[in-house]
């Protein structure tokens, strides 16, 4: 089939474009939930994600077989993930078990598996996420040792003091109100702080000085008026490092759990 | 699955023709089906070799091709593929009206006049529609004269032009009062008064600001001048900043000056072109 040698061969876009041909040909010989789960899977290559979810809607779950079913909620629930609704991923991993409880000799069960631990992480659900990585090693460890090792490495991410600490933008920003420069040292941003402190405290003291020695423009203008800046600056600045850190630290905290379970099940994370 | 595969692997080589006329173009019907799905990529990819003498087929195609890239804003080569659809087509007047809106928004007003004047709209009311674009692009072009001659001739009793003409009306009595902001009066302004020029040029609290600063700096210059001498560390210091704050201030007006200029034709621009779209789109759809 000339969609599925071009899909083969890795162009997806033209593979998407035989495989709508072959649903508007189609006189009802082929079964188009499978046309449209391939053209999906095009889209899915091609990172139109939300495109991808869009052809997936269009299958029947209730006439489908019900191993195109689970394909199909597999895809919704990876889709939902990489298109960054970790939420809506969740729910359809959820709905995927409920379509019947993945065994290790599913080739579902490392990517499923795998995205709920990655999309539970990103909801912040530590407890559930680390129950859910300890049952995965101990579902497919190829013997005890292996089993002890990896599960001693996911309790050890999984410590609180491992744990992606969710940092507030408001109390980031409420800190730097206070004394400039504790909202960057609140976001792990210590040298940041200093400078900030250094730089608000010298304005602040040279406006103060001058108006003292009765430079009242200068106090003003040059002291005061420049530390307004900085000072309010270092809050606006605070808010956003607050939000960029998250993500930071949470895409940081993923990959460690990906490394894991790639030693666990290498190929897993790519099976998504 | 095998048998899925099998099956499908069948039908499609079975298919594949059928995707194809005797030129080698993809079957209309199914560009046609393309289009309908907004999936304007695809129909560019299988259009991307399109040929073979007019034809009806080819009419639909070029028409096909031409609406995708109109769809997906590459006006140009839209333009050239919607002048390619003959006469003969019912999807030839629909083409040059596109055609012209495409090449008026890019500012290539020739060109879409020549399309227009060509073109035998037919009926009473796609002549109107002619008229109305012909205004438009006279609009764009600043000849008022011809705007106000082709506005005289239209029949505004159709709702589709009725109240966009009303509204290029309004667009014409405001260009045509008014004044261009003069970037060197901006910079005279604000050398005698900083954030003058910037005021005049429409930007009022970038004006007052840049008032409040220059002054500042300059009294802060002034204070240390009088209390500790014109050699003093902090005058010079001080002096430098205000200095630097003031011949911004002039520069900056002078750019302000052209920068509002600048926003006030490419808002009355994009107006005319609104304009010129809304009945281009309620009277073919």
């Amino acid at each position: 089939m000339v969609a599925d040698s071009l899909f083969a061969a890795g162009n997806f876009f033209e593979a998407s474009v035989y495989y709508e041909a072959a649903l508007f040909y189609n006189a009802g010989t082929l079964p188009e939930d499978e046309l449209n789960l391939k053209k999906a899977y095009c889209y899915k290559f091609l990172e139109r994600y939300q495109e991808c979810l869009t052809q997936l809607d269009q299958i029947n779950l209730v006439s489908v077989p019900d191993s195109v079913r689970r394909s199909v909620v597999y895809e919704q629930a990876v889709c939902n993930y990489l298109a960054g609704d970790a939420q809506r991923a969740l729910m359809k991993v959820l709905q995927f078990k409920q379509l019947g409880a993945p065994s290790a000799e599913d080739p579902f069960f490392a990517g499923i598996k795998t995205l709920e631990i990655l999309a539970l992480n990103e909801t912040r659900q530590w407890e559930q996420a680390e129950r859910c990585a300890v049952a995965f090693v101990a579902e497919i460890a190829e013997n005890e040792e292996v089993k002890a090792n990896l599960t001693g490495r996911v309790e050890k991410l999984f410590q609180k003091k491992n744990l992606p600490k969710e940092l507030k933008s408001e109390k980031a920003k409420d800190l730097s109100r206070f004394v400039p420069g504790l909202g960057q040292f609140y976001c792990g941003r210590v040298k940041e702080g200093l400078v900030s402190l250094v730089v608000n405290a010298s304005f602040l003291y040279f406006g103060l000085h001058q108006l003292y020695y009765k430079y009242y423009f200068t106090g003003y203008m040059a002291g005061l008026g420049i530390f307004h800046k900085t000072y309010f600056g270092g809050m606006h600045r605070c808010e956003i490092l607050a939000q960029t850190e998250n993500e930071r630290t949470l895409k940081s905290f993923n990959a460690s759990c990906l490394a894991i379970l790639e030693d666990l099940y290498p190929g897993g994370g790519e099976t998504l | 699955m095998q048998l899925f595969l099998k099956k499908a692997t069948i039908l499609f080589y079975l298919f594949l023709p059928l995707l194809l006329d005797a030129q080698n173009n993809p079957d209309p019907l199914f560009i046609q089906h393309l289009v309908g799905k907004k999936m304007y990529s695809e129909v560019i990819f299988l259009l991307e070799d399109l040929e073979g003498a007019s034809s009806a087929q080819t009419d639909s195609l070029h028409y096909f091709k031409g609406w995708s890239l109109y769809s997906l804003k590459s006006l140009g080569p839209s333009a050239d593929q919607l002048l390619r659809v003959s006469p003969a087509s019912p999807f030839y007047v629909k083409s040059r009206f596109f055609a012209a809106y495409n090449q008026t928004h890019l500012g290539n007003y020739l060109p879409a006049k020549e399309i227009l004047l060509r073109l035998n709209a037919g009926d009473r009311e796609a002549e109107n529609l002619r008229l109305f674009q012909l205004a438009g692009i006279s609009l764009l072009e600043k000849n008022y004269v011809a705007f106000e001659n082709l506005a005289g001739r239209l029949d505004t009793s159709h709702y589709v032009l009725h109240d966009e003409l009303l509204t290029l009306n309004s667009c014409a009595n405001r260009l045509k009062s008014h004044r261009q902001k003069s970037p060197a009066v901006a910079g005279v302004f604000s050398a005698l008064v900083p954030g003058a020029g910037k005021i005049y040029a429409g930007k009022t609290a970038q004006g007052i600001s840049t008032l409040i600063t220059v002054v500042g700096f300059g009294l802060v210059t002034l204070e240390n001048w009088k209390k500790n001498g014109p050699e003093n560390f902090k005058t010079i210091l001080f002096g430098s900043v205000f200095t630097t704050f003031y011949i911004g201030n002039i520069y900056g007006s002078v750019y302000a000056a052209r920068i509002s200029e600048n926003e006030f034709q490419h808002e009355y621009q994009n107006r005319i072109l609104f304009n010129l779209h809304i009945p281009l789109r309620n009277f073919f759809n």
